[in-house]
């Protein structure tokens, strides 16, 4: 009796186990929206962005870094963009980044920012799994 | 209402094959009973326009299929397969995978009809679930479907031992609608992932044992 309850408690803490390490959700995709805009808050269409992973975006003194580029889109006729990828277990760290020397212009933490990389993290986001990114503005030098 | 149609249309299939064969004159004797085991070799592709269609290019794969009924009545199957794919450029998967297999499962309900002595129709419907796997344990991401299909082909008789077994070399065409309705995504791309056509052919070999 005791060796079948010691047996049911490994494989339900072993079912635990590995649910907790799966990294992805099944079917479950998280989708980053948003729109690029001008000083004067007009959309801008056709801008080059990237959708990279893992950005060291608090790093402004060099040159921006990141793990890879996941996809390149550019913005429609309303500057708007939308990149989909599969939903993670935990909060993942993505970046929206602008080609170099244009800067985007954004508040983390109650402070502005001027960098290429805007990031973004799927920690908050609606049940169809939408994280709304808003409007980022472009810095055109 | 779909839904509700095919219902209707299987029902009515089921019934009239049922009625068909206790008329007919042939199977007025006590019917035997037959076990069937199938392996087939299958290629599908998907109509473009959906996820499925433009995101992967499927390799063939194989089915296994086991199947019961009486001699001259429909008969009930299971299957399970698998099949290989590759991951084409896509906006959704982020790249994050290398390798996908497409596992497929299901039930269905068969009926042959005898054409000559040693040649039969068989045509079948079935629901299935089809899970596409990426990557392997623990990053593992599934997308699951679920899907109604129909395939007609054909079973030659290649040997057999009377009232022992029959051995048949079988070919199928059919196509199928994939629903995958537990999938989260944005209210946009959801139509695109969420529907898709599939036709397939499949070769293979059938023993029925009685």
């Amino acid at each position: 009796m005791v060796n079948r309850l010691r047996v049911s408690f490994i494989v339900v803490l072993l079912g635990v186990f590995i649910t907790a390490c799966k990294e992805f959700e099944n079917n479950n995709f998280t989708t980053f929206l948003g729109a690029i805009v001008d000083a004067d808050g007009r959309p801008l269409a056709g801008v080059e962005l990237f959708f990279v992973e893992n950005p060291d975006w608090w790093n402004s003194e060099e040159e921006s870094k990141f793990d890879r580029i996941i996809y390149e889109q550019r913005t429609n006729a309303l500057g708007e963009f939308r990149f989909v990828v599969p939903r993670r277990n935990f909060d993942a760290f993505y970046g929206i980044k602008v080609s170099e020397p244009n800067l985007l212009l954004f508040e983390q933490f109650d402070q502005e920012f001027t960098q290429s990389i805007y990031p973004v993290s799927d920690g908050q986001r609606s049940a169809d799994g939408v994280v709304n990114v808003g409007l980022i503005q472009l810095l055109r030098p | 209402m779909k839904r509700f149609l095919l219902f209707l249309s299987v029902c009515i299939c089921l019934t009239g094959q049922v009625l068909h064969a206790q008329t007919t004159e042939t199977n007025q004797r006590k019917p035997a009973v037959l076990f069937g085991f199938a392996v087939d070799g299958i290629y599908r592709n998907f109509i473009s326009g959906s996820y499925l269609a433009d995101t992967y290019q499927i390799n063939p794969g194989y089915q296994l299929k086991m199947t019961f009924g009486f001699e001259g009545y429909p008969g009930i199957g299971l299957y399970a397969g698998a099949q290989g794919a590759r991951i084409l450029d896509n906006q959704f998967l982020g790249g994050f995978f290398e390798r996908t297999r497409f596992r497929d499962s299901g039930i269905f309900i068969f009926y042959d009809i005898p054409i000559v002595e040693k040649l039969q129709v068989r045509t079948d419907i079935g629901y299935g679930a089809l899970v596409v796997v990426h990557g392997e344990s623990p990053q593992r991401f599934l997308l699951d479907y679920q899907h109604f299909y129909g395939n007609i082909g054909v079973k030659y008789r290649l040997f057999h031992e009377p009232q022992i077994h029959r051995v048949y070399l079988t070919g199928a065409v059919g196509s199928g609608i994939f629903r995958g309705n537990q999938l989260v995504i944005n209210a946009f791309d959801r139509p695109y992932l969420e529907r898709a056509t599939d036709v397939r052919i499949s070769i293979g070999i059938l023993l029925e044992l009685y």
